[in-house]
């Protein structure tokens, strides 16, 4: 995100190794955060903050938020949402994956080709929660794939603050390069 | 997993692929589905992680309700009270205007139909008020609030506006009790209104009725007619309505009377103003 983009894809800027404990306590505080008293009237396209920063973390330290979180996170979710067992431990896991696909790609996009990048992933996960849940005999509302598209939307911003708050900038970084 | 972005990363991979990883993720929750929804064998998984996560969530749901009855607490709590205050203190008011309203009303009524009665001849009226009934079952009297220096004679029919209420048993200076036509005390001559059969009747001990013990089988009364003093004791003036018949049983057994049940036409139970039809002291040497 240099002033002056370069012709080619550079690939990933340098940066510092996530703390593994930052990742939890934010993977925490998303838990939290989609736990809250939320009104009903807003429920169909409240984005699903924990796949968003589940996402996040999949795609900045795929050592610590991986397939395996995404299934255990998952299967919170399931049981959260009265859904049956299962359900979004397998979207979950089948978002980090893709996620962890095009995670190489992903490093060359500023943060709207990356929000471009993962809108498909947030849009279908709810929506594949949705089919299994529609295949085991309940009968969710079809209004809820809406929440995928806030997710695709409010993700940057997301991606922003979390950015900021694990990361050493590029010129402090340089600045620390330049000392050492 | 390509770039190496995690010191924790080995430079051999020794971990499980990411591939395998999502067969297995795939693998696991496709299990739990069909073990949740087939066989329902998941639900004590299900309910023991709810029982973990149910207080957290109403942990953390409660600072919000808090927050929102302390912001509505603050806002409203000083207009909610002086408006509660004044609306308590004007309903008080209403309501207390309302009921006496009310038994104005209903008083003004009653005592308009009572000034409306044809009086007996050789009788004057008193208008009394109930002061007590006297919580006894079987005697069903009325405390009324005259009594001998007001005229009150022991043995004086009452009515209201109605018809017969029953007698006044005993005076007092300044009270009398009157058994009314519900005590099984009261015998009463009656008179079919239509028929013009001659009856005795007498209370039920009941608050709304009044029995003819015994009667012709074939007296030509029927159910609805109504029941008149027939003035034959010369306790109580001809003609008074006293009740309508209820209900007449057929004889039975051995017996060769009918018997019959009357409601009485006069608010024998209740307490509105009630008159006392007293001789009048020049019409009679009274006994």
């Amino acid at each position: 995100m240099s002033l002056i983009k370069p012709l080619l894809l550079q690939g990933h800027a340098l940066e510092l190794p996530v703390r593994p404990g930052w990742v939890r306590l934010a993977l925490l505080l998303a838990v939290l955060v989609t736990w809250l008293p939320w009104p009903e009237a807003m429920a169909w396209w409240l984005p699903d903050f924990l796949l968003m920063t589940l996402l996040y973390w999949t795609w900045r330290a795929p050592m610590q938020a991986g397939i395996g979180i995404a299934f255990l996170l998952g299967l919170l979710t399931d049981v959260d949402r009265g859904a049956l067992l299962g359900g979004y431990a397998f979207s979950y896991s089948l978002a980090a994956y893709a996620v962890l696909r095009m995670r190489v790609r992903l490093g060359g996009f500023d943060w709207i080709g990356r929000a471009v990048h993962l809108a498909p992933v947030l849009l279908v996960t709810p929506a594949l929660a949705l089919l299994i849940g529609e295949a085991s005999g309940f009968h969710p509302d079809a209004w809820y794939l809406a929440s995928g598209l806030t997710a695709a939307v409010l993700w940057p911003g997301l991606a922003w603050v979390l950015d900021g708050t694990g990361r050493v900038s590029s010129h402090v970084e340089t600045s620390r390069s330049g000392a050492l | 997993m390509g770039l190496a972005t995690s010191h924790r990363e080995p430079l051999f991979s020794r971990v499980i692929g990411s591939n395998l990883r999502l067969i297995l993720a795939l693998v696991a929750s496709l299990g739990l589905l069909f073990l949740d929804a087939r066989q329902g064998l998941m639900a004590p998984v299900r309910a023991a992680v709810a029982h973990v996560i149910a207080p957290l969530q109403s942990a953390l749901a409660l600072p919000f309700v808090g927050l929102g009855d302390a912001f509505a607490f603050m806002t409203q709590h000083r207009e909610l009270l002086r408006s509660q205050e004044a609306l308590t203190r004007q309903l008080a008011t209403s309501q207390a205007g309302q009921q006496t309203l009310a038994t104005m009303v209903a008083e003004n009524a009653q005592l308009r139909a009572l000034a409306q009665l044809p009086l007996p001849p050789g009788r004057r009226a008193l208008v009394v008020e109930v002061l007590a009934i006297p919580d006894d079952a079987f005697s069903r009297r009325l405390l009324v609030n005259m009594g001998a220096d007001a005229g009150v004679q022991a043995g004086s029919p009452v009515i209201d506006a109605n018809g017969l209420v029953g007698q006044v048993t005993r005076v007092d200076a300044a009270r009398s009790e009157v058994t009314t036509i519900l005590s099984r005390q009261l015998f009463i001559p009656l008179q079919g209104a239509r028929s013009g059969v001659r009856l005795l009747g007498r209370g039920a001990g009941s608050d709304a009725a009044v029995e003819i013990p015994q009667m012709d089988a074939h007296g030509g009364l029927e159910v609805g007619d109504l029941l008149v003093t027939s003035g034959l004791d010369g306790v109580y003036p001809p003609g008074l309505p006293v009740a309508r018949v209820r209900a007449i049983r057929p004889p039975r057994g051995n017996s060769p009377f009918a018997s019959m049940v009357a409601q009485p036409v006069s608010g024998a139970g209740h307490a509105g103003p009630l008159m006392i039809l007293v001789p009048v002291a020049a019409g009679g040497a009274t006994p």
